[in-house]
This record gives structure tokens, C-alpha cells and sequence, in this order.
């Protein structure tokens, strides 16, 4: 993975994503709209094969940057969660 | 968030994931799709082809055979220490060889590593008459659903919203229960009972149906039935557990580069 920063202002930023799909960034932009910080989260893909997704987020005036790493610790806690409870209902 | 399995086989899984949003719940089945690696086939030495198909069809079909091996043991090529040159870490090699006249199935390959071996050992490959000879060295590497769908792990995955059925004051006339295509509704006495709800394909027909409109169909927006399904590579519980972990390790390394840019 590689992170290109587009653009960025105070409480706006969009990145490219390198080599990612809608796996993470959907997923992602759930994290982030249940923040009540942002304003705005979304993210484009241009072209289905060939381009890279770029990541909008907008927010009220906090770092963008800190936002986008929290809601991204929201998502590995989901995914621990996940493995914990089907591991733990996979041995009974 | 909370899981309910319901069927849980070596290569079938089916549990109900409730509490938790859509979009996780399709990261889940999109990356069983494409990001649980698997090794398969994927470069053919051929040294000896005198049967009645082409070398590359020959290569293909060998591509698409499942491999049951631990993953873990392991590297992608690109990431491996050799530099993508090949090793025993990073490849494993499979060879066959036949002479007609018989089936040659997924079972004559004999590997390098006895812990890779074909997923069923009765897939048939090529079809061999009297004098024809199949000599080839295959070479299997790890790689992901995204690059070619020989490397899906989970082939058949997906999930339905929770079917929720209310049903109300009715006249238990029965048409609903003739309507359902799934079964799921039984007259008893004078109510009518839903028996398997997970079943429920949420065609809403027994709602039309209904004169009384006594019936209500909807879904849980935060809770799946989810079912997943292996070629045989790893088993139903380790797909779902790698899937997770996948796009785990990869909202970890956006956390690692966010805490580089500040």
C-alpha cells in the first residue's frame, strides 16, 4: 500500500490509495461517516481496473489526517472482534 | 456484534453476523473472494504432450486444480528473500507422468512437499489413449483471487439481510403458504407459522398473496446470513478467519503510513 496526498487543507483531505479496492475503503468510509467530526467521507474509484481509489474526508475543523487513522483502528477492532468471537463459535 | 453458525463444514460455512454494517459485511465476502492467498499452479514444464490436448489447455487445466497446502508455510514470490528467482519457500513442484491408455486425474501429481497435494485427487485432467504420454513438472505459487481467480479461496460467497416475517391477524385462508417458493410457512391450527426463517429469500410473494394484508416482510439492516464456500484449499472456518485478518493487516498498514505523514 502507498498513500499520495492530493490535496490538503485544514479540514479537508483527499489521498490516493495505492493498490487498494473497496475492500478497505468502503469499509473505511463507514468508519469514518459514524464520526461526528466529519462532515463528508467518500471516496471515487475512476475506472474499475485501472485506477487507484482517492479518499475524500471533510470534516468540522479537526486534523483530517487523525480522523482517517481512528476510524481506521475502528476497523482492525471489527476485524479482531470477528476473529475472536468465530474462532471462539468455530469450537463448540 | 455477534455470530450464530449454523453450518460449519470443511468446506461450507453458514453463520448469521449480526451487529454489525453492511459495508463490513461485504468486505468480508469481497475478501474472501480475492485476498485469502492459496497456491495453485502456475508455470508447466512440459516435456512430453502427445495427447489430444494442447500444451496450453494442458496448463490451464492444471492451474485450475485446487491445492490443499498450509499457506502459512509460504511466501508470495515477490515478497520472498530469493527475489522472486524461486525457492522452497516461496514454490513447490508437482510432477506428472502418464502413458495411455487411461484418466489421468489430479491424484498422479506427486509433490515435492507432502504437505501440498491436490484438493480431491479424482478431478480428471486429460483423457489418454493407446501410445499417448503426458510428461510435465508444474510449479505452484501463492497468490490472491485478484490476479486470477486460480487463487480464490472462497469460490462461492455472499449474504442476505435478515429476513424479518410479521404476521398478523389473518383469516388462514392458506394461500400464502401454497405461494412461498422456500416452504418456510406451515398452517397450524388456526395461525400460520414460519418455520425456517433464514431460509426466507425475501421474495415478498406472500405479502402480495395476501388479502388481508396480514403479512409483512422486511430485513434487518444490521444483521447477514453469510455463506461461504471453499475450492477445498483451506478449510470454511480458516477462510473466514483469514479473511478478516486480511483486510485487518490492511487498515493496519494505512495506520502505519498515516502515523508517517504526522
Amino acid at each position: 500500500m502507498e498513500l499520495t496526498i492530493v490535496n490538503k487543507t485544514e479540514n479537508e483531505i483527499s489521498i490516493k490509495v495505492v493498490g487498494e479496492t473497496h475492500t478497505l475503503l468502503n469499509t473505511l468510509k463507514t468508519a469514518l461517516l459514524n464520526n461526528k467530526h466529519v462532515e463528508i467521507a467518500s471516496y471515487d474509484i475512476k475506472h474499475t481496473t485501472i485506477s487507484d481509489p482517492i479518499l475524500f474526508v471533510r470534516t468540522d475543523g479537526a486534523d483530517p489526517i487523525a480522523i482517517i487513522k481512528k476510524a481506521a483502528n475502528e476497523v482492525i477492532k471489527e476485524c479482531d472482534e470477528f476473529i475472536e468471537i468465530f474462532t471462539k463459535k468455530a469450537k463448540d | 456484534m455477534d455470530i450464530d453458525i449454523i453450518e460449519l463444514s470443511e468446506r461450507k460455512a453458514r453463520f448469521v453476523l449480526s451487529g454489525v454494517s453492511a459495508s463490513f459485511a461485504n468486505a468480508l465476502r469481497r475478501s474472501t473472494l480475492a485476498e485469502v492467498p492459496v497456491l495453485a499452479i502456475d508455470d508447466v514444464n512440459i516435456y512430453d504432450n502427445t495427447s489430444v490436448l494442447f500444451d496450453e489447455q494442458l496448463a490451464l487445466r492444471l492451474g485450475l486444480i485446487p491445492l490443499k497446502a498450509n499457506a502459512k508455510n509460504y511466501n508470495y514470490p515477490e515478497e520472498c528473500s530469493c527475489g522472486g528467482l524461486g525457492c522452497a519457500s516461496c514454490q513447490v513442484s508437482l510432477t506428472l507422468s502418464a502413458e495411455g491408455p487411461k484418466i489421468v486425474h489430479a491424484g498422479d501429481m506427486v509433490s515435492t512437499d507432502p504437505d501440498v497435494r491436490p484438493a480431491d485427487s479424482s478431478i480428471p485432467i486429460v483423457e489418454l489413449k493407446e501410445k499417448h504420454k503426458v510428461v510435465v513438472e508444474a510449479v505452484a505459487r501463492l497468490g490472491t483471487g485478484r490476479k486470477h481467480s486460480k487463487w480464490q479461496a472462497g469460490v462461492a460467497g455472499g449474504y442476505k439481510n435478515m429476513p424479518i416475517l410479521i404476521i398478523g391477524d389473518c383469516d388462514t385462508c392458506g394461500k400464502c403458504v401454497e405461494v412461498c417458493p422456500r416452504k418456510i410457512l406451515k398452517l397450524e391450527g388456526n395461525r400460520v407459522k414460519v418455520t425456517e426463517i433464514i431460509e426466507c429469500s425475501l421474495c415478498k410473494l406472500c405479502e402480495k398473496t395476501c388479502d388481508m394484508n396480514a403479512i409483512k416482510v422486511s430485513d434487518d439492516p444490521e444483521s447477514f446470513v453469510m455463506t461461504f464456500e471453499t475450492s477445498g484449499n483451506i478449510t470454511a472456518s480458516e477462510l473466514a478467519i483469514e479473511a478478516a485478518g486480511s483486510i485487518k493487516k490492511r487498515a493496519g498498514q494505512l495506520v502505519e503510513i498515516l502515523e508517517t505523514l504526522g
